[in-house]
């Protein structure tokens, strides 16, 4: 809290110090008045002389001026106090603003925040509070003394004040930069990390008991699944014109491409070579007999299946593995019909045998 | 009213079977509801009934294929063409490309339909006219 009371100084400080400024301008310029009358009634040396004297005077003077002004005018000479506190307190570190304390109070007393303002920082900053305190108090009640006189009375524009700053402003060509708005800054934000993970860790939630959610609460999986697409449809924007519908089309594939190819989605049936298609003889080689009825019926089918270039290659062979088993759970009746050469089967179970 | 959800009852066995995969599915919600009207996105019933044999037909059409190959045959024994006659027999009805009419999409019209674009001629025409089939052209010469 040092730079509370620190800052409360500074602001205590240029309160009066404008004061002052006003008071010593208004006496500066009295002053080269009085002064540039006088130069008329003497001697010439002593003009010239008086005269160099005066503009440096008035040199000076200007300067003097400036001075005081833009030190009034500066918001940037808090920089030379130290930011951050000596004591080492895990309290937010925010800049105070350059407000003049009349606007907050309202009444002669103090408020009671400020009061338990001025207890928190006299009992951080040290351990005599009382005089602290009453200092403290005593300021800001003058202050609030001022503030009363100042609300009461009707604002007059100082036209001498006036006077003053235009014709130094018009001398010196300040260039007043507009200050850049910043963001409301809160006063979390101000708090300087340089490095996030080197301090050591709070260990807050050591302690914790976190609760997990109960499994036997019951899921609505209806409404889960109703929620993820809702959630879909909210990050898609459906299209909004027809070129943006045929965009999305032409990316989902479901466009023709120009020129037109009639095997388009068929590029891997493309690949198997047409022997694969045409040759099916050796999926009947290791079952089927090579004479009778069965043989004639299954060279009709791969006839039929080689002139079909509908189907896939997988396909076919299904077909042919059907036929196999319908046979093979045939296989007595067509021993009895005697469309199989009946031969007691030493080797593995095939029609041939 | 009541001949629907009769129907409905005593269709039950048959669809828990054939609609076995959307039922175990988590989250569907299947009950059924016999205090209002069934909704649904086709036109009239003729048209899910078409739709219902159409996808029959594309399930059972392999198996079709091979029964139909040992029934229309002189070659194999009697017996055997037999035994396929049966287990043709044994597939439902509703897998026979007979039984698949053309309908049109949107009026579900059963006759005057124009092949290619699948709607009947008044629907065809009126979208025609509207210039909302590529193409097409009234016809003068």
């Amino acid at each position: 809290m040092a730079t509370a009371l620190q800052n409360t100084r500074m602001l205590l400080r240029r309160t009066l110090s404008v004061k002052k400024n006003e008071i010593l301008a208004r006496n500066i310029c009295f002053t080269s008045t009085l002064k540039s009358k006088k130069d008329e009634g003497t001697l010439k040396k002593d003009d010239e002389a008086k005269e160099v004297a005066a503009k440096n005077a008035k040199q000076k003077e200007a300067k003097a001026k400036l001075n005081m002004l833009l030190e009034a005018m500066s918001k940037e000479s808090q920089k030379a106090f130290p930011a951050e506190s000596e004591l080492a307190l895990a309290t937010p570190k925010f800049v105070k603003k350059n407000k003049p304390l009349k606007t907050k109070l309202i009444s002669t007393k103090i408020d009671s925040e400020m009061l338990q303002a001025v207890e928190n920082v006299s009992k951080t900053f040290s351990k005599e509070n009382e005089e602290l305190k009453k200092n403290l108090i005593a300021k800001l009640e003058s202050i609030t003394d001022e503030s009363e006189v100042a609300r009461l009375e009707p604002f007059k524009p100082d036209k001498q004040k006036t006077a003053d700053l235009n014709s130094l402003l018009n001398t010196l060509k300040v260039d007043v930069k507009k200050p850049k708005k910043k963001a409301p800054e809160s006063h979390l934000a101000a708090v300087k990390i340089d490095n996030v993970y080197g301090a050591d860790p709070s260990g807050i939630f050591r302690n914790a008991n976190f609760k997990e959610e109960s499994g036997t609460v019951s899921k609505l999986t209806t409404w889960e699944i109703l929620y993820q697409k809702e959630l879909e449809l909210l990050a898609t924007q459906p299209p909004s014109n027809g070129f943006q519908q045929m965009i999305l089309w032409t990316k989902q594939g479901k466009v023709w491409q120009f020129p037109i190819d009639n095997e388009q989605g068929l590029e891997e049936e493309a690949q198997v070579g047409f022997h694969e298609h045409v040759f099916l003889e050796p999926y009947l080689k290791p079952w089927c007999p090579r004479r009778g009825p069965v043989r004639h019926f299954m060279e009709l089918i791969t006839v039929g299946l080689s002139k079909n270039p509908y189907l896939t290659v997988a396909q076919k062979k299904e077909h042919i593995n059907w036929f196999r088993n319908f046979f093979d759970a045939q296989r007595s009746i067509l021993i009895e019909t005697g469309a199989i050469p009946d031969v007691p089967s030493k080797s593995p179970p095939s029609l041939s045998a | 009213m009541a001949t629907t959800i009769m129907n409905r009852l005593f269709n039950i066995p048959s669809l828990i079977c054939q609609n076995a995969a959307q039922l175990l599915k988590n989250g569907a919600n299947n009950a059924v509801k016999l205090d209002q009207p069934v909704r649904n996105n086709w036109t009239d019933w003729r048209m899910i009934k078409d739709n219902k044999r159409r996808k029959l037909l594309v399930q059972h059409a392999p198996d079709r294929l091979r029964m139909q190959a040992i029934k229309k045959n002189d070659i194999l024994p009697a017996e055997i063409i037999e035994i396929g006659q049966k287990m043709l027999e044994q597939l439902p009805r509703d897998s026979g490309i007979t039984r698949v009419r053309n309908r049109c999409a949107i009026t579900s019209r059963p006759r005057g339909i124009v092949t290619r674009w699948r709607l009947s001629r008044i629907v065809w025409r009126s979208l025609a006219d509207y210039n909302k089939l590529s193409g097409v052209q009234r016809a003068m010469w």
